[in-house]
């Protein structure tokens, strides 16, 4: 079922994309590698509850969010590595999260009995904190300073742990008894992204503070 | 100057806190679980505190190294939060090692990129046996306790980051920023602690004294230097 979702968005997405020019491209391109992480991801977690028995809460809270970040995040180490000025890529490191939170929503609903409000809340929390997570990992890259090799790559490094550990937190809230935290910590994390993007702007037009 | 004061008066409480808490621990006066929880949450209060202070800094002066010693205040921080909240939903001890890990592996890395925006001023032949004794020493007795290769693994990779991190701070060492140097050897201190015991005792409770003040010294030293390097 799974692979149907996938194949019925990400064609007509391929299609479109053919037909876009520039930054449209770029971040539909984004938002169609979200859907191919959300599948890679899916397979890489269902391999390891086979071969090591852990269940989803287990597997939430260890292998899962290092899998999933790093997939999602991906796409971003080609401006990382291989281009010598940076777009902001704040809003094309988000379309990938939420591409994939958008193929993760169809799976819950397949798998989850139907309600509208559970997919509604899935939405402003779960959907938010993939989103806001691999977007961390743009805006960071769009902050540093390429020129200085020295602490670069060790930021780069750094940032993954940062929404690698932001995402665990997420998932631990989320199948606890403290479930509000978790279901507010995505919002919160949103309101700061666009607080601190807005700010951004303010210091520089056109692109981020360096 | 005003972030300054405050970090200065963070700096003042860890002390108190460090000198409170080990007379309380070494004399039993207080039973160890409520004063273990009460440390976690002092470490996260500082921790917290002291990351929105340099974030603070960094908004007002937009310097890297400011930026970097926050993320690497704000990787600790979420690491230790995920430990303490793991600990406090599931009634089970975090397993050894976890995700809550690369907070730990995550704040060395900030910090190597933080110090590697200071000039090189020592001299790098007298310096390198620090590093290696810390790689050398504990080493030798993670290498015995380590409960399997993963484990083993993860202890080569923290050592290296504490000794490289270390070696860094030696290197860059100069009389205007002493402070943080001195902050971050404190701490690569501090995590020697956590590593050798969370490897061979059931609690982490001497590193949990020093822990406030290794964070407090360090955004007081990161602002500190921060005035000569902006």
């Amino acid at each position: 079922m799974i692979n149907s979702f996938f194949l019925g968005s990400i064609i007509p997405l391929v299609m479109m994309i053919v037909l876009l020019k520039k930054q449209s491209r770029i971040i539909m391109m984004f938002f169609a590698w979200g859907l191919v992480a959300f599948l890679i991801s899916y397979y890489a977690n269902t391999a390891i509850i086979d071969a090591t028995g852990l269940n989803t809460a287990g597997l939430s809270v260890s292998w899962a969010p290092i899998i999933e970040e790093f997939f999602k995040a991906l796409p971003l180490l080609y401006f990382a590595f291989f281009r010598k000025t940076h777009p902001p890529l704040f809003h094309y490191a988000m379309a990938s999260g939420i591409g994939f939170a958008i193929q993760e929503n169809y799976l819950y609903l397949v798998t989850n009995v139907y309600s509208l409000v559970y997919i509604v809340v899935r939405s402003v929390t779960t959907c938010l904190m993939h989103g806001m997570t691999t977007a961390m990992i743009g805006y960071g890259i769009s902050l540093i300073d390429k020129s200085a090799k020295g602490y670069y790559y060790p930021f780069l490094f750094g940032l993954f742990t940062f929404s690698v550990i932001f995402h665990t937190l997420y998932n631990l809230y989320i199948n606890s008894n403290a479930k509000i935290l978790g279901l507010l910590m995505a919002p919160l994390f949103y309101l700061v992204g666009y607080l601190v993007l807005n700010d951004s702007k303010k210091v520089t037009s056109g692109g981020y503070a360096k | 100057m005003q972030y300054k004061k405050i970090s200065a008066a963070f700096v003042c409480i860890a002390l108190v806190w460090l000198f409170f808490s080990a007379a309380t621990f070494f004399t039993a006066l207080v039973e160890y679980p409520w004063l273990e929880q009460c440390a976690n949450i002092i470490e996260l209060i500082v921790a917290a505190v002291v990351a929105g202070l340099l974030f603070w800094q960094y908004h007002r002066s937009k310097s890297m190294l400011t930026l970097a010693v926050f993320s690497a205040i704000l990787c600790w921080t979420l690491r230790e939060l995920f430990w303490f909240s793991y600990v406090n939903t599931t009634n089970v001890a975090l397993p050894y090692p976890s995700v809550g890990d690369f907070g730990f592996l995550g704040y060395y890395f900030f910090m190597a990129g933080a110090l590697s925006q200071i000039p090189i001023r020592n001299k790098r032949g007298l310096i390198i046996p620090i590093p290696a004794l810390i790689i050398l020493i504990p080493g030798f007795i993670l290498f015995q306790t380590a409960s399997g290769p993963g484990v083993l693994i993860l202890n080569l990779v923290f050592l290296i980051a504490i000794a490289f991190v270390s070696y860094q701070a030696l290197e860059k060492y100069t009389k205007i920023t002493n402070t943080m140097f001195f902050a971050t050897l404190l701490f690569a201190l501090n995590d020697l602690i956590f590593i050798i015991e969370v490897n061979t005792k059931d609690y982490t409770f001497l590193c949990d004294m020093l822990y406030p003040l290794s964070l407090s010294l360090l955004a007081y030293g990161t602002i500190k230097a921060g005035e000569r390097y902006d």
